[in-house]
């Protein structure tokens, strides 16, 4: 009986996922797709050309995958410090801390940006991308502490102290006891911090003052274009960047799990 | 010298003294049990030496070299915490060769080891299984065969069975005993159970009011308790007026109590069976104290009797505590 429900759950899910997919897939090589017909009466890849001709989409592309990483890199590296000591450790003013890292999703971002733009021209990162890249980090980093935090209250401090005592080194600990622990966090942080950054449209205009050209900045301006399979395949290209990105990760992070290596020569 | 001596060690967080000068030593392939209530600050004191926490004060020796500046990874010396503490997403075999992986020892070496010690605790054929697999008992063995693995120079145990269930306590109490021998392992074992400390520990050591109140070997202190602490914590007896103590041994009970030259009423309150004798459990109004003793006679369920001694001087008096 219990099955059944699920089953009856995981249709429904299913459907809810693979419809829109479906939906954006046949679209994008649909050239008349008129009421009632179920299936579009004219094929073509004009939408697919059209995104492979827009003159700038490759550089868009290296530019958001390129700042994205970025983005990730620095969030994993200031995450990931930053939430073990709000897991694990009690001190003066932690409240405090805690609600000033969260500021970032409570305050309007453009209001922030405005006021961080300013600076970024004074410390001359304006109109560049890395300027883009830092102020990425303001809609992104409250969610990666806060991934990583209850990451590290799941897994605990007792196996670090454990590690330790057997001889473990900090930088052992980490890659031995938390790293392959953390990473379901680390997935879905690098996936959210990712899609959050390529997303970034007033952010990335303002810092980036249109000089840095992302692929937020030129699919935007085709949504108000009448032609439904170019958005589609824009769309398809936008949802399988974070997706491959993802993908990517997960090797790496595979690659970087010691004890696996250790256990292959075991077998 | 001794093997490790530890002097005036103390602990205190801000105004809180936890640890208040403790001193003492431990030779070579000895077990050590410290015993006390729980908060007493045990762990505190077992993670100190461990090198996880700093002492506020106090020296650690190791034979004549002094290791308090030693961090964790540094020392020679492994905890064991109450929970086994695999890790869980490594195998069996991995948690087990965890500690070796920091030394100078080849994979081919670690591995026979591993082997080697996964056959002596009897879970060789679990060496691909992950620690979920197991039960708690398969556990503990595989967490001390990761610590034994690293042949530490001394060992601590932080009341490593507290979570197992009685009769598996009691056949890991005789599995650890034997392993340690085997090692020659240097070890302080730390738990609130007094039987627990008895049948492991060669010299026991009574850790209240932040000092350790006795130390020495079991039969010594539950004999001759020095004070009313180990007296209660660690002996058998009745406390009278505060300061002093009859041992159990010394207590006699009797209906009519003409021989006896101190004494009060007692009940009987339940009778049970230990040891293929029976064992009352009375109660004293009087002291408003309750004792277990195994008696020959044949009493009564609620019987009136009465308690005390035959002669004067098994009432040791202590001094004010």
């Amino acid at each position: 009986m219990k099955n059944r429900h699920y089953s009856f759950l995981f249709s429904i899910i299913g459907l809810l996922v693979f419809f829109p997919v479906a939906f954006l897939i046949v679209t994008s090589f649909a050239l008349q797709w008129t009421w009632p017909q179920i299936l579009p009466t004219e094929w073509s890849t004009i939408g697919w050309n059209a995104l492979i001709e827009e003159p700038k989409l490759f550089l868009a592309l290296r530019t958001s995958i390129g700042i994205g990483a970025i983005v990730v890199f620095i969030n994993l590296a200031i995450g990931f410090p930053a939430a073990k000591v709000l897991a694990f450790q009690s001190f003066k003013g932690k409240s405090f801390i805690e609600a000033f890292l969260l500021m970032p999703i409570l305050i309007p971002g453009l209001a922030v940006a405005m006021g961080l733009h300013l600076t970024m021209i004074r410390i001359g990162v304006a109109d560049h991308w890395a300027g883009v890249a830092l102020v990425h980090l303001v809609p992104t980093i409250p969610y990666t502490i806060k991934i990583f935090r209850s990451g590290f209250e799941r897994v605990g401090s007792f196996y670090e102290l454990q590690a330790l005592s057997l001889g473990a080194s900090q930088k052992e600990v980490f890659t031995s006891i938390y790293l392959p622990q953390l990473i379901t966090s680390i997935r879905s942080a690098t996936f959210l911090i990712f899609v959050i950054s390529l997303s970034q449209y007033a952010l990335t205009a303002i810092i980036g003052g249109g000089n840095v050209v992302t692929l937020a900045m030129i699919y935007f301006p085709y949504l108000s274009s009448v032609n439904n399979a170019v958005i589609a395949s824009f769309s398809l290209l936008f949802a399988g960047i974070p997706l491959l990105f993802i993908l990517i990760i997960e090797i790496v992070i595979r690659m970087f799990i010691p004890y696996r290596s250790l256990t292959n020569t075991q077998q | 010298m001794s093997y490790i001596t530890f002097t005036n060690l103390t602990k205190s967080y801000s105004e809180d003294v936890i640890i208040d000068h403790l001193s003492f030593s431990i030779e070579k392939g000895e077990t050590l049990c410290i015993v006390g209530p729980s908060g007493a600050g045990k762990s505190t004191l077992l993670r100190g030496i461990a090198g996880l926490e700093d002492f506020s004060s106090g020296n650690v020796f190791l034979e004549d070299k002094d290791i308090t500046r030693f961090s964790a990874k540094q020392r020679p010396f492994v905890l064991m915490f109450q929970q086994p503490l695999l890790f869980p997403h490594m195998t069996v075999f991995e948690n087990t060769i965890y500690g070796l992986k920091f030394t100078a020892l080849s994979k081919k070496e670690i591995a026979q080891k591993g082997k080697e010690f996964l056959e002596r605790i009897g879970l060789l054929s679990y060496r691909q299984a992950f620690p979920h697999e197991l039960s708690g008992g398969q556990q503990q063995r595989v967490s001390l065969a990761r610590a034994l693995i690293t042949q530490p120079q001394l060992l601590l145990l932080d009341e490593p069975f507290s979570h197992l269930d009685q009769t598996l306590r009691k056949e890991m109490r005789y599995w650890v005993k034997e392993m340690l021998r085997e090692h020659r392992t240097t070890a302080i074992f730390i738990t609130h159970d007094i039987d627990e400390a008895m049948e492991i520990g060669d010299r026991i050591a009574l850790f209240e009011n932040k000092k350790i109140q006795q130390m020495g070997k079991p039969e010594d202190l539950y004999e001759y308790p020095k004070n009313l602490l180990v007296a209660k914590f660690l002996s058998e007896g009745l406390i009278i007026e505060g300061t002093k103590f009859i041992h159990a041994n010394h207590l006699a009970v009797q209906g009519d109590p003409t021989n006896l030259i101190k004494y009060w009423k007692a009940f009987v309150q339940s009778v049970s069976f230990k040891f293929g004798k029976k064992v009352f459990f009375l109660d004293i109004p009087q002291l408003n104290q309750q004792i277990s003793l195994q008696i020959d006679d044949d009493l009564q369920l609620f019987e009136e009797i009465s308690i005390g001694v035959t002669d004067l001087s098994h009432i040791v008096t202590f001094g004010e505590e």
